[in-house]
């Protein structure tokens, strides 16, 4: 009976292995690109060629020891982290009136929740650049920060959704008939068993601001020089091994928090 | 008797009123209780309505705004309803306009009126500035001398060209700069004829960003499929490792991804290394700055965002459909191309229209990996924020991006949420 199932399921050898082997040049041509440039970081020479001269740390030494690296990558941490809190609160508020059917507009409230994924960001930059100039928030450190939260809000807003249709909700309601009111029962049954992709929710709002260049270049000023855009002022002048350096540290960064966002979350 | 019933109605109308004032009540509270389900989305709709909705207004707003003549030379605007545009306007005008030119040259806007003029006409900017001495000076003291002081400075001032902008733009809201952003003739010489002066051709560039995006779609589209439908159909580890292999580029940030690619792709790269070590080419071949790169790169970074709406959809395919088709006669190709692919196409479309509308704003990767001639219109959009401070036409380029866009993705994306509906 599987044998059966097997031959009529299964596409004949002569179309299913060329396009295995299709499907592993496409993959291969994903990660390749990655796995030869990031190496070189470790490259003891400024070259950008195999095999490595040597192995050295020079390269992240540089992106800690130079001012302007070091600074750049203490800016990103603090309007990265500004972003993230900002961001999931707004999110996660909103994701819980959300997923409520009594809630009317809510599929019209989704679309504009998530637009900024989708609006060139290029426009979003001029549209919050010409608003910001009349209230001085260009070349500041919140005007940085609001931008990045319309660009990070989305990916809260959509975890937190995607969590909150597994949740039960006749849970508030007995924690109504015991008593609590909306905000306690919030606080104390909602959000602990949702926390999870709260949790997951601000991690990729932490990454959007961490890796974010484009709004950067509208509004802010020198002193709010991040990781990125030194990356990309770089890229465009001449390419330099701490410019892969600082790409592995954001890899890195952004990878640990995911690791420990699935480490704690299985722990559970 | 009679009294009974009239008792009798009495009570009933009474409990009517109280029923239809339950109801009344109720439906009160459960208005409240819409409304007060709103509430926590309260604090994110006052947000984006601010740092989202707002900013977009003031871009549309922004693209129409023409206020420079309106504001700096009301009276000369007014004075010259009565000019039929032949020649020269009479002396009076010339009187006018040079006490506005004073009168802005004092406030500091004099550099915007110039700018502005500039934007229309040749030497524009030139042409104010040189008024601005004139005013400045304060030799004309009548109309006649005010008229032969800038005519003796420039003779423009003696030609139609400027004082038909002036009057065509007396109002604070024009079409200028959208027709500017649209491609239209819009700059003059001094005879008020079309500039011989080359522009920036626009319309090319968005016909280059509709053409590369659209490329960049229909390789993600092509490629995209049978490789989301080998993940589909995987199991087991090969399966995990197939999509760990979409997912990990998908979640690296798109700088570090473009970046990738210059460290592979420049001249003393990793692949000219490779090609020069393994004697396929003497001399290192020149792959960054081009629009093969451009599209290469794009292609790349965007194949995630294609595959995994197909991915979504396909996985929700029952395999019995193909096995019946089997069953019944069909080859595997043609099981597959009357029984499987029709029920990919909701997934195909939401992965191509997600891929288009995403690479019709990319401004990263064509900025770093392409050349002058590969520049999409978000790069000519920060460019006219950042480096020319031209914001009105930087808004009119994003105005005809925006709406562009959603024309476009509209339709379909209706389509698409009618298909997705009707699946469940």
């Amino acid at each position: 009976m599987t044998m059966t199932q097997k031959t009529y399921s299964d596409l004949p050898a002569v179309v299913r292995l060329p396009l295995y082997g299709f499907a592993a040049v496409i993959l291969a041509l994903l990660i390749v690109p990655l796995a030869a440039a990031l190496p070189i970081a470790f490259n003891a020479e400024p070259w950008f060629r195999y095999p490595l001269s040597g192995f050295s740390w020079r390269w992240f030494e540089q992106l800690l020891s130079s001012p302007l690296w070091r600074s750049a990558v203490v800016n990103s941490l603090i309007i990265a982290a500004t972003t993230t809190v900002l961001a999931t609160a707004l999110g996660t508020l909103a994701a819980v009136a959300l997923v409520n059917p009594r809630f009317r507009y809510r599929n019209a409230v989704m679309a504009l929740a998530i637009s900024p994924m989708v609006v060139p960001v290029v426009v979003l930059g001029l549209g919050l650049f010409i608003c910001f100039s009349p209230l001085g928030l260009n070349y500041t450190y919140l005007g940085v920060v609001l931008a990045h939260t319309v660009l990070a809000t989305p990916f809260v807003v959509v975890t937190v959704t995607a969590t909150l249709t597994r949740f039960d909700f006749r849970l508030m309601q007995a924690a109504a008939n015991l008593g609590a009111g909306k905000v306690m029962a919030f606080r104390t049954v909602m959000l602990p068993i949702i926390s999870p992709g709260v949790a997951a929710g601000a991690v990729f709002a932490f990454a959007a601001s961490f890796d974010e260049v484009v709004m950067v270049l509208f509004i802010a000023g020198p002193d709010q020089r991040t990781l990125p855009k030194q990356m990309f002022t770089g890229l465009r002048e001449q390419l330099d091994p701490t410019i892969i350096a600082a790409a592995g540290l954001m890899i890195v960064l952004t990878g640990l928090l995911l690791a420990v966002l699935r480490f704690s979350t299985k722990k559970r | 008797m009679r009294m009974k019933t009239a008792q009798a109605d009495k009570a009933a109308l009474d409990r009517g009123t109280v029923v239809r004032g339950c109801a009344v009540g109720a439906a009160r509270g459960e208005r409240m209780q819409a409304m007060r389900s709103a509430l926590p989305a309260l604090p994110l709709l006052v947000f984006l309505s601010c740092f989202l909705v707002l900013p977009l207004i003031f871009i549309f707003h922004t693209a129409i705004s023409d206020r420079e003549i309106a504001d700096n030379l009301p009276e000369t605007v007014a004075a010259l309803q009565d000019w039929n545009g032949d020649g020269t306007p009479p002396p009076e005008v010339y009187a006018i306009f040079l006490g506005e030119i004073g009168k802005a040259n004092e406030r500091a806007t004099l550099r915007q009126l110039g700018r502005r003029m500039g934007y229309q006409l040749d030497r524009g900017m030139n042409l104010i500035q040189k008024a601005g001495g004139v005013a400045r000076s304060g030799a004309a003291t009548d109309a006649a001398a005010a008229r032969t002081a800038l005519t003796d400075i420039d003779p423009a001032y003696a030609a139609p060209g400027i004082w038909t902008i002036v009057k065509q733009h007396g109002s604070p809201y024009s079409t200028f700069y959208l027709g500017w952003a649209a491609g239209f003739q819009t700059k003059l010489d001094k005879d008020g004829r079309p500039s011989m002066e080359t522009g920036y051709d626009f319309r090319l560039f968005y016909l280059r960003t509709i053409l590369i995006s659209l490329a960049v779609t229909a390789l993600t589209l092509v490629v995209g499929y049978p490789l989301a439908y080998v993940i589909a159909t995987s199991r087991g580890w090969v399966g995990g490792l197939m999509l760990f292999c979409i997912l990990l580029p998908f979640w690296t940030s798109l700088l570090v991804r473009t970046m990738s690619w210059i460290v592979v792709l420049q001249t003393n790269g990793v692949l000219n290394g490779v090609l020069t070590g393994i004697g396929a080419v003497t001399e290192p071949v020149t792959w960054l700055y081009t629009r093969t790169a451009t599209i290469l790169v794009m292609f790349q970074i965007q194949l995630p965002f294609t595959v995994l709406p197909m991915l979504g959809v396909m996985r929700a395919i029952p395999p019995s459909h193909v096995r019946a088709a089997r069953s019944l006669g069909a080859g595997p190709i043609r099981a597959h191309f009357n029984v499987y692919f029709p029920q990919a196409v909701p997934g195909i479309a939401a992965g191509g229209l997600l891929t288009f509308v995403l690479c019709l704003g990319f401004y990263l990767t064509p900025a770093l990996v392409g050349g002058a001639s590969d520049q999409m219109i978000s790069y000519f959009i920060a460019r006219f924020t950042n480096e020319e401070l031209n914001w009105g036409l930087a808004s009119a380029l994003s105005t005809l991006l925006v709406v562009g866009a959603g024309v476009c993705a509209l339709p379909f994306a209706r389509l698409i949420s009618r298909h997705s509906s009707e699946r469940k």
